[in-house]
């Protein structure tokens, strides 16, 4: 078994070396096309990272009308409450308002302005849906409740972003299998070539009564050699644009929270040397057919 | 036993490259496959180890039909042959034992035998002294001996030689020939196609000529050196069977 498998390697080591240019032409289209979909990943990512954040933040802001009396509003909070698809319903009295308005405005207008702003915002119910996608029908629903003059919310951002992300996972789709295609015809290419240098071997192969199977393994092996190689080399460039662009976006808008590489890199290493090593394989049995079948 | 039953080839469904032939080669025997070029006498060969399927009829090695053989048992069937050719097909960048231990690596044969059964065949053909040399060392004929030995090393039942001495000076044919006749000895039936017309008339074998796809004689005995392509050597013993040879004569006649 072991000098079988010294063969074997043997035999690719030989394949490799002959075609020393076409091999390395062929791991640097894998890596490439490879690194082009961790980069689609990785921003898809990251956008459905946003995006659950924002959800989660996302709540109704349902304004109260100025001369609402407490047994009122206590009655109002029961039957928001009592709406299948609300979640959670708060109360933020006139000052508390202002409060929060001060803290993220951070602003010393607001503060010279002092106890005077008191009152002039109206006290609010600040609402969480159970679902984001909710949203809508119950800022409607709320909207048409006795007692609340308006309602505000942040969907737009929300349905803003689960676009976003549709066209970049739709993106990132096309482009891998735009990409596969293309690197599969470079890979069966680089075999084709190997394949044509060992037309004797493979000859006498067949004459002496090697099974197709046999046959194959050297030219399978190169391929995977080129999926294998070539993925992870895009995980490292990958990884090495992430922190890099990671870094830039961050510094550029501190709220942003993007995934950290680390976390990722793992199955990112699994995922992407594995779809090489499919491509690989899969191109390398499809230059194989078309050979063992003229032969 | 090899047996040709009613085959006809025809490539690219118009050149009938062999025309109904019939042939029957009992284990063990020698057979010169004689006539001019593009007689057919590659395409038997190639159809003995399914290189090619015929238009029409069967052809048998040993109790299989080779014309039935699934794909994947091709590799079996091949296992049982040696095959043999003109430019010997060695790998260049491989030394003499190397060549021959290919072939047995390639069918998976047991790792610790092989050196030693490569050796062996190396041994048979007369040169084991040669067994680190290089094909780019070794003359035409040693080259042909160690062809000989990759197709003997997995002990074939029979030898298919297509032209083995086209390469060759007459000395080194007469040598590589008396080589197969001793290989021939030893119990494999043993097939040389050939235009040596000194090669067959110095051996007393069986000969089978092919003429245009068809067989045209068959029998023991040489070629008569006179005629070129004329073949008027007696026929000492009839070999195959009588509607071959029937067939073989008529068609013989009408050229
Ligand atoms: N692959 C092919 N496609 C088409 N025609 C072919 C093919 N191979 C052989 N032929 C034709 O079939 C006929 C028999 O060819 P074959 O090679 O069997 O002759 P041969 O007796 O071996 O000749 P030679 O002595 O020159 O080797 C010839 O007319 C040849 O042109
Ligand atoms: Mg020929």
């Amino acid at each position: 078994m072991l000098q079988r498998t010294e063969f074997l390697l043997g035999e690719l080591l030989t394949n490799l070396r002959r075609n020393g240019l076409l091999t390395l032409a062929a791991v640097i289209t894998v890596m490439c096309s490879l690194v082009v979909f961790g980069l689609f990943n990785l921003a898809n990512t990251n956008l459905q990272n946003i995006l659950l954040e924002e959800a989660r933040k996302a709540q109704i802001s349902a304004f109260l009308a100025k001369d609402l009396k407490a047994e009122e509003t206590d009655k109002l909070e029961k039957a928001i409450r009592a709406l299948p698809e609300v979640r959670d319903v708060a109360y933020v009295s006139s000052k508390e308002a202002f409060e929060r308005l001060r803290k993220e405005l951070d602003s010393p207008v607001l503060d010279s302005l002092g106890g005077e702003a008191d009152g002039r915002l109206p006290a609010k119910f600040s609402v969480t849906p159970r679902d984001s996608k909710a949203i809508d029908a119950v800022a409607k629903q709320l909207k048409g409740m006795a007692g609340v003059t308006d309602v505000s919310y942040g969907g737009q951002v929300v349905r803003l972003l689960n676009d976003l992300l549709k066209q970049v996972r739709l993106a990132g789709y096309v482009a891998l299998i735009l990409l596969a295609l293309a690197t599969c015809a470079i890979i069966s290419n680089a075999i084709r070539l190997t394949i044509y240098a060992r037309r004797r071997e493979i000859r006498i192969m067949q004459l002496v009564g090697a099974t197709d199977w046999f046959i194959r393994v050297p030219f399978m092996l190169e391929g995977l050699f080129h999926g294998l190689v070539g993925g992870l080399l895009a995980v490292v460039v990958t990884f090495a644009l992430y922190r890099h662009m990671a870094h830039v976006a961050e510094s550029l808008l501190p709220f942003l929270r993007l995934v950290k590489p680390e976390t990722l890199l793992w199955s990112y290493t699994l995922g992407l040397s594995a779809l090489g090593a499919v491509i690989g394989i899969g191109s390398s049995l499809i230059s194989m057919r078309q050979f063992l079948k003229e032969a | 036993m090899i047996v040709f039953r009613n085959v006809t080839v025809r490539y690219d469904g118009k050149v009938e490259a062999l025309s109904r032939v019939n042939l029957t080669i009992p284990d063990g025997e020698f057979v010169f496959l004689v006539g001019s070029t593009g007689s057919g006498k590659s395409t038997l060969m190639k159809l003995l180890y399914r290189e090619l399927l015929p238009t029409e009829g069967s052809v048998y090695v040993g109790d299989d039909d080779v014309t039935q053989l699934e794909a994947k048992h091709i590799p079996l069937l091949r296992r049982r042959l040696g095959v043999v050719f003109q430019d010997f097909r060695l790998l260049p960048y491989k030394n003499a034992v190397e060549n021959v231990s290919y072939a047995l690596q390639v069918i998976g044969a047991e790792p610790r035998d092989i050196h030693q059964r490569a050796l062996s065949a190396l041994g048979r053909v007369g040169l084991a002294h040669r067994a680190t040399s290089m094909p780019g060392q070794l003359s035409g004929g040693e080259q042909q001996r160690v062809s000989i030995a990759r197709a003997l090393v997995n002990d074939p039942t029979v030898l298919l030689a297509d032209e083995p001495t086209g390469n060759l000076d007459p000395e080194t044919s007469l040598d590589v020939i008396h080589l197969l006749e001793s290989i021939n000895e030893s119990g494999t039936t043993v097939i040389v196609a050939t235009h040596d017309r000194e090669i067959v008339n110095l051996l007393a074998k069986r000969v089978v000529e092919l003429d245009s796809g068809r067989v045209a004689r068959d029998a023991v005995g040489g070629y008569d050196r006179q005629g070129d392509d004329h073949f008027d050597a007696p026929r000492e013993e009839e070999i195959s069977e009588p509607a071959a040879d029937e067939q073989g004569a008529g068609d013989a006649t009408e050229d």
